[in-house]
This record gives C-alpha cells, sequence and structure tokens, in this order.
C-alpha cells in the first residue's frame, strides 16, 4: 500500500490500523538500550499481537556474535528487563526465530552490502516485503555515516516512487546545539525524506505524557481554566535518584540539558501549553507545538544569570545509602564542569500564557524518581477563609508521568467541626488502580508507531530547532563562564540552594514531590 | 498497631505496599491528611510522645515519622521499621502509615535523606520537634526547610527565657506556622476567661486587677518537671491583653512572682504557687484569683473530680455571686488540643507572650 492511503479492509475513523509486514534493524544492537528496552519492547509486542505476522529484527553491530548467541543474550535481557516476566516459553520458541544478527562495522561498505543481501532474503524467507525500520541506537556521531551508507547500499528508498517504504528512527539527542542540529539535519536530508525520519523522544511514547492531550482537550473543566487568569505558574520536574551509572563519558560530552531538558522537558512543556490542534493528525499537533515553542521568550542576558540554575551532585545519601559525588564516578573529569541540575523560569509570549512563569528542573541524584507537571492555580478573589496568620494552599492540579502514573487535585477542604478551618486535602486519580494494568512501555508504543507510518508522537525538525534555539545561547554561556560552586548539591537533597533561590524569589516554592 | 517491621531505608515504600495488600477486606481505611514528622530523643518521654501521636491520629489520620536519637550511641548507623498506626475507632478502622527512625548523634545527619522520598506531597508537613529549640540542632534546620507548621513543646525548655528567644528567632527567619504544645493546653482557660469578661462591665473590672493568683500542680511525672510553664504562660497572656509593663519577677521558693504596672500604671503583683496532687496532669492549672483594690474578686476553681469542671464566683464588698458551674474542653486530649495544634495559624498572642518572657532575666523562673 501506498503511505498516505488506507487499506481497504481498514474502517475510516475506526481504530485498528493495518501493519504492513516489515524488518527491524537495530544499529548498537549490543548496547544498553538494545537489551534494555528494544528488544523488550519488541518481545511484548509480539506477545500481545501487536506485531506485523511477517516480522523479523536484526541487530547490527561490531561485535562477532551468531544469531544463537545474539538470541540467547536477548532472552536474558527479557527475562531481565521486560515488564511481563518471566518469559513465556512457548512464545520465546517462536519469537526467537525472528530475531538475527549481523556483524558489521558501522563506516565498513561491504556490511551494508551483506545486510542488503541478508534483508532481501529474510524477505524471501518471511515475507516481509522489503519494508523496512532502521533503529539508530548508536552514539550520534555515526548517524550520518549510517545513514550515508545504508542509502549507499540502497536500503533506503525513494519516499514517493517506492513499492515498499522504509523508515529511520534516530534516538536523541539530535544535535548538541542549533548549529550541530541543522547540520545533522540537512546531512540527513541527502539520503531521505523528512517524512522517513523519526526522531524519538520515548517520554512521548508514555502514556501519561499522551493523556496530557487527552486530559486538557476532552476535558472541558480543566482548558477553561488552562490560562493566564486562573494558572499562576506551572512547575514540570524531571527527578531522578539514580546517577550516571556507567555512562560518564556519556555524560561529560552530554550534561542533563543536552540529555533531558531539551528533549523530554521541552516536549512536555509543549504539549501542556499548546493551543487545540484541528485535528488529531500529525502534522496539526506538531504545528501547535512548534508555535508555542517558538513563543518562548529568549533568555536575556540578564536571565542567563539569573533564571537558569546550573548544579552537579556531590556525595551524599539516596535511599538510605551512601553514593559518590559525580566528579568521582568512572570516567568523569575530577574537575568536570558538567551539569547534573537544571533548573530555569521562562515564560510563553502569547495570549494564553502572557505572564505565566514556568518552573523546570531536573536533576540526578535526587531523593526520589519523579517526573511531573504541576499546575498551580491563581488563589481566590475573596479572602472569606482566611484565618489569621494563616494563608490557604493553592489549588495545584499534578499530572504524574513516572512513576505512580496519574492526576491528582490539590483543593482546600473544611476540616470537621465548629470552627471554619481549612486543609488542603488531595483527590488522586491512579491509573494502575483504576486500570488495573501496567500501561505498555513507551518504546512498544513509539517503535509500533514508526511501523504504522504515524510520526505524531515523534519530534518534528522545527520542534527540535526551536528548543535548540531556546537552549544553545544558555550553554554558550556556561561555556564561558565555567561554575564556581561545583559540586553545589549532595546526592539525596532536591537541588542547589540557587534553585530554591529562583523560585523563592518569585514568593513561590518548588512542590515537595 | 501493627508489629514493626524493620526495614532497609530503600524498602520503606515497598515493605507498606505489602503491608497494605496482606491488609485487604479487613475494614481498614488507609487515611492521610498531613505529614506528621515526630523528633525525640531517646528517653522515658519518648513514650509521651507516642501517645500524642495516638490522639492526633485518632482526630485527623496522618503518614507519620516517628524519628528518635539514641544520644548515648556513638555508631553511624540509622534502623528503620514500618508498621500501621490504628485510630481504633469505629466499625471502619481508620489507620495510618508509621515510619519509625532511630538514629545515633552521629547518623542523625542522615535523617532528612531517608525522610524526603517519604513524604505525601501536596499535604501539609508538620514537625513536632520534641526537644529544647534553643539547642542547635542542623536536623531540625533541615527538617525546618520543609515543614508547613513547627510544633514546639515548652515542656523541653531548659530556661523558659531562652525558649522564647529561640521562638522568636525561628519565627523570624522561618515562614512556618508556629505551635506549642503549652499554649494548646490553655486554650480552654483562653477560651473561658474571654466568655466571662466579655461584656464591658466585667472587663472594665479585669482592667483594675491589682491582683493575680495562680494555683496548679507541681506533681512531676517522668514525662513532665516543668510544671509551671502553663500558669506562667496564662499570666503573661493576660499581661499583654491587658497591656501591663513588666517591672520585675522573683523566684520565692516554689512560687513565682511577677510584678508589672497596669496600663493606668498601677502596680499588678502575680503569685503563682504549686500544689501537689498525684492524681492530677502534671502543670494543670487548679484555681484563678483574680482582685482589684476595692475587694472585687473573681475566683475560678477547677474541680478536681471532674477536670473539666470550673467553677466560677464573683464576691465584692456589696454582692456575693451563686458559684457557677462552666465547662471547658478537655484540653489534654480533646479535638481542640489538635487543631490547636494542627490547623490554627501562628497565634498573634501566642508571639506576644512570647515577646514578654523574652524580655524577663533569666531568673530560673521555670
Amino acid at each position: 500500500m501506498s503511505k498516505n492511503s488506507s487499506h481497504p479492509l481498514e474502517e475510516p475513523g475506526m481504530s485498528s490500523r493495518f501493519m504492513e509486514p516489515c524488518i527491524l534493524v537495530i544499529f548498537g544492537a549490543t548496547g544498553d538500550l538494545t537489551a534494555r528496552k528494544l528488544v523488550p519492547a519488541i518481545y511484548n509486542l509480539a506477545r500481545e499481537g501487536q506485531l506485523p505476522p511477517q516480522f523479523a529484527c536484526v541487530g547490527f553491530a561490531r561485535r562477532d556474535k551468531t544469531h544463537e548467541q545474539f538470541r540467547e543474550e536477548m532472552k536474558e535481557a527479557i527475562n531481565s528487563f521486560s515488564r511481563v516476566k518471566p518469559i513465556d516459553e512457548n512464545l520465546w520458541s517462536t519469537f526467537k526465530e525472528q530475531l538475527y544478527y549481523h556483524k558489521s562495522e558501522f563506516h565498513e561498505d561491504e556490511g551494508y552490502d551483506r545486510l542488503s543481501t541478508f534483508l532481501t532474503d529474510l524477505d524471501k524467507k518471511l515475507g516481509t516485503k522489503g519494508n523496512r525500520v532502521f533503529y539508530l541506537s548508536t552514539q550520534p556521531s555515526y548517524f550520518t555515516t549510517i545513514c550515508e551508507k545504508l542509502h549507499k547500499a540502497k536500503l533506503i528508498y525513494e519516499y514517493e516512487n517506492s513499492p515498499s517504504w522504509s523508515r529511520i528512527i534516530i534516538e536523541k539527542p539530535f544535535g548538541h546545539n542549533t548549529e550541530s542540529a541543522h547540520q545533522l539535519q540537512s546531512e540527513l536530508l541527502k539520503y531521505m525524506d523528512e517524512s522517513q525520519i523519526y526522531r524519538i523522544d520515548h517520554y512521548l511514547g508514555k502514556e501519561t505524557v499522551q493523556n496530557i492531550l487527552v486530559f486538557r482537550f476532552a476535558n472541558s473543566l480543566f482548558e477553561s481554566l488552562w490560562n493566564n487568569r486562573y494558572i499562576d505558574h506551572v512547575q514540570i520536574t524531571v527527578a531522578e535518584d539514580i546517577g550516571i551509572g556507567t555512562r560518564g563519558a556519556f555524560w561529560e560530552e552530554a550534561g542533563f540539558l543536552r540529555d533531558i531538558l531539551q528533549n523530554h522537558m521541552m516536549q512536555v512543556l509543549s504539549l501542556v501549553t499548546m493551543e487545540p490542534p484541528v485535528s488529531l493528525e500529525a502534522r496539526a499537533i506538531h504545528d501547535e507545538k512548534v508555535k508555542v515553542l517558538e513563543a518562548i521568550r529568549p533568555f536575556s542576558r540578564e536571565d542567563l544569570d539569573h533564571a537558569v540554575v546550573r548544579g552537579q551532585y556531590d556525595k551524599g545519601i539516596v535511599n538510605g545509602s551512601k553514593v559518590i559525588g559525580y566528579r568521582e564516578e568512572k570516567n568523569v573529569n575530577p574537575q568536570s564542569a558538567v551539569e547534573t541540575y537544571v533548573a530555569l523560569k521562562l515564560y510563553i509570549d502569547n495570549w494564553r500564557w502572557a505572564g505565566v512563569p514556568f518552573y523546570l528542573r531536573g536533576g540526578k541524584r535526587l531523593p526520589k524518581k519523579g517526573t511531573e507537571i504541576s499546575i498551580f492555580f491563581k488563589d481566590p478573589p475573596c479572602v472569606l477563609f482566611q484565618h489569621p496568620g494563616m494563608k490557604n494552599e493553592p489549588n495545584v492540579l499534578t499530572i504524574r508521568i513516572q512513576p505512580d502514573e496519574g492526576t491528582s487535585l490539590k483543593i482546600n477542604c473544611k476540616v470537621p467541626g465548629s470552627s471554619n478551618f481549612i486543609q488542603p486535602v488531595k483527590m488522586n486519580f491512579r491509573y494502575g488502580k483504576y486500570f488495573g494494568m501496567a500501561p505498555p512501555e513507551a518504546y512498544e508504543r513509539l517503535i509500533q508507531d514508526c511501523i504504522y507510518g504515524d510520526n505524531t508522537l515523534f519530534a518534528r525538525q522545527d520542534e527540535v530547532f526551536s528548543s535548540w534555539n531556546l537552549l544553545s545561547p544558555v550553554l554558550d554561556h556556561w561555556a564561558n563562564n565555567p561554575p564556581k560552586d561545583f559540586p553545589n548539591y549532595p546526592c539525596g537533597s532536591w537541588g542547589p540552594k540557587s534553585a530554591d533561590d529562583l523560585i523563592m524569589n518569585d514568593g513561590r516554592k518548588w512542590r515537595l514531590l | 498497631m501493627s508489629a514493626a517491621h524493620i526495614v532497609a531505608p530503600s524498602k520503606i515504600q515497598s515493605e507498606l505496599n505489602d503491608l497494605w495488600s496482606s491488609m485487604e477486606n479487613k475494614n481498614k481505611m488507609r487515611a492521610s491528611l498531613f505529614n506528621l514528622i515526630f523528633y525525640t530523643k531517646k528517653s522515658p518521654r519518648d513514650e509521651y510522645i507516642r501517645r500524642i501521636t495516638q490522639k492526633i491520629i485518632e482526630k485527623f489520620p496522618a503518614r507519620i515519622f516517628f524519628i528518635s536519637t539514641d544520644t548515648s550511641s556513638t555508631e553511624d548507623s540509622v534502623k528503620t521499621a514500618v508498621s500501621i498506626m490504628s485510630a481504633e475507632q469505629g466499625e471502619f478502622d481508620v489507620t495510618c502509615d508509621f515510619i519509625e527512625i532511630s538514629a545515633t548523634s552521629a547518623s542523625e545527619y542522615q535523617v532528612p535523606f531517608i525522610i524526603m522520598p517519604h513524604i505525601v506531597p501536596d499535604l501539609p508537613i508538620f514537625l513536632l520537634w520534641g526537644e529544647d529549640p534553643a539547642k542547635q540542632s542542623p536536623l531540625r534546620e533541615q527538617l525546618e526547610k520543609v515543614a508547613t507548621r513547627l510544633i514546639f513543646d515548652s515542656e523541653t525548655a531548659e530556661d523558659i527565657i531562652v525558649f522564647a528567644k529561640s521562638i522568636l528567632a525561628i519565627k523570624e527567619k522561618s515562614k512556618c506556622e508556629i505551635a506549642d504544645l503549652n499554649w494548646a493546653r490553655l486554650e480552654s482557660w483562653r477560651d473561658l476567661l474571654t466568655a466571662i469578661f466579655n461584656d464591658t462591665n466585667n472587663f472594665n473590672r479585669l482592667k483594675k486587677v491589682h491582683k493575680l493568683k495562680i494555683i496548679y500542680n507541681a506533681q512531676e511525672t517522668p514525662f513532665f518537671c516543668h510544671t509551671r510553664i502553663q500558669s506562667i504562660y496564662l499570666q503573661s497572656w493576660l499581661a499583654s491583653r491587658l497591656g501591663w509593663t513588666l517591672l520585675g519577677s522573683s523566684l520565692e521558693g516554689d512560687s513565682v512572682c511577677f510584678t508589672y504596672n497596669n496600663a493606668t500604671k498601677n502596680k499588678v503583683d502575680v503569685t503563682i504557687e504549686s500544689q501537689r496532687h498525684s492524681n492530677l496532669p502534671p502543670g494543670l492549672i487548679v484555681s484563678l484569683d483574680l482582685a482589684d483594690g476595692e475587694n472585687e474578686t473573681f475566683h475560678f476553681e477547677r474541680n478536681i473530680e471532674a477536670l473539666n469542671e470550673i467553677n466560677c464566683s464573683y464576691s465584692s464588698s456589696v454582692t456575693t455571686t451563686i458559684p457557677t458551674k462552666l465547662l471547658i474542653a478537655k484540653g489534654e486530649s480533646g479535638q481542640s488540643l489538635v487543631k490547636e495544634i494542627c490547623h490554627k495559624g501562628t497565634s498573634n498572642h501566642y508571639l506576644e507572650i512570647v515577646k514578654l518572657l523574652s524580655k524577663m532575666e533569666s531568673s530560673g523562673i521555670c
């Protein structure tokens, strides 16, 4: 079928989507992401009957390995990291026959030629019809090389006039600043069409992130309050209790802003603040996201000093255990100036959000893991129930993205009895309790969407550029002004004091997770 | 209360989840209106703080963090345990999470890191500090940063005047609400006197008072040894409300005397005297006498057989009223105590008495 027309057996407007046969090739198949996320996700899709009947997955990496060895390693990975354990042996006996391994260097032409032959053979054997998804789970520096080689080996088809399709999934980060993102984009466009590029941000595959749009636009109750008349400010937090683990070398290159803020947090921000799209078509949603990202006020020179805070963790205590500081981590420069924490305040200069501050913060080695959006509503106009010396708490709507996915609303309530004491209480909706099932992993949804050819939950080029346009000046400023106080927060705390000052200077405080 | 399950700090949440799973279909309702952090040093008083905990959750269920520090140990170790605390009332048993943290002086610094991940978001955080706030404590400073309300117990004060100065200093730098258990215990007396002197005639009589005598129960217990504080608070409250100016204070045996100038520059003598009743709560105010220079006297006396009854009488050179029986709230255990601790904002009246006390010379009055 052509890419845009629906299948004759598909009823328009109904939920079923047609999945075409295909082969998924994972570049960097011996890496952590493949074992922890990608293969368990594919296994779970198979377990739930969500893969095309004619399907294969080929791991592409530099190490010597047989198909059988790769399968055994992946079985172990599924047993360790799948959301459903232990592995279903019956299913595995079928599933493993769909797993293959291809050894090659990323820059080696001959390896791609062999890959092409191998995939053609699999097409004949499995009926996968030449359709391809190439998942680039490698270091960003290999992205263009792999695409160039795939193109040269004729594995990337022309978008318009080919009987089969090929798509590329690219892991973040897409560039490391505005300039490099543009450069990467122009390189990729030499070999493929923009519509073949799927920039993955696994946050967008999370149920709770997808639910933001449903929550906002399927409930008149909240959307009518979703503006500067009723909202005092918004906080977005991405907290991790873990450190950088074995990824010292990567972090020394990336840092928190590039790894988390520029992509995950900006995507979440855009979903929280965008205008309603005219339809649920991918283009309509992307257009609205870009509009709002472009409406973010650029940081002034003064803002760079006062509205953006960076931090780096020092030794401390997390979950009752003593843990080392960032500079003591493996493969980290003992004098490193890389940030493991960022907090910032920004404004969106449009009709809806004028004057509403957005506080974003996130970091490694914080007291607990948690990603959430908190909408703080303005105080009611009267002070009927203000007890002397006591201020009522604002209403807060919190959307918990992970863990304990759900939504809560803090409201004020009268304490039972004859006096008018008021106390905040919480209404809590929990996905797990209500729907009684574990939501699918983000990667399951995203891989499936790519096979469908639906890029709604992937980042479009202009979204990435807008985000870099905002944040590249921050990185430049930091590069020119090395931090003087690093490390500046102990593991297990909520970040540096300067982050508290950032919000407290406005008479507000960070919400405790 | 269920048996405590000793767990590693990293397993607190999962152990609580398991405990709750095991409670399904047992008519237990898990509830939490706020986070309540107790801190005390390991001592017999520890038991008293636990009793307060029980009283509070009977009225208002909360997620409880109970921190006790063993100052005699030099080890750098922390033990954590979880259990479920029950209000033990009604058909549906309202129950709360109880997280116990036993630290040593050397390991106290770890405590905030252990508590922080388990705070229930959005709900207020009350810190009941069961030690003298005059003593520096890095742990308290850390916990104060996240607390919405600080509850102190002046019973822990080694010197009430130093305590008062500390409260003012804390109020100055913290945005938290501040409560004091002894001030809360006085609520019933404050309400009673407000009601009696509500009309203009009686209030004018009160303004002319020259002598004030309070008798309190000086019987100590392992939990209470500063039994005079409630009486000192009560006279300070009257003094501050009536605009009296402190001239001096002195200790005479078991009694304490204060001298003030009232608003019209006339001298007021205040005497706080002790009695010992082993069957009454320590520090309980037994009677209160207010007299002016013209033989007008108000006499309030607690019925020691029924502690929430106060007999009130008035006499002058020309008239004597029949004693009236007034009922007051059971300040020790009632809802009013809990509300005073948990829900009222920082009382300006309380701050004024604290200011008054802070101006006194430290003379061992308590």
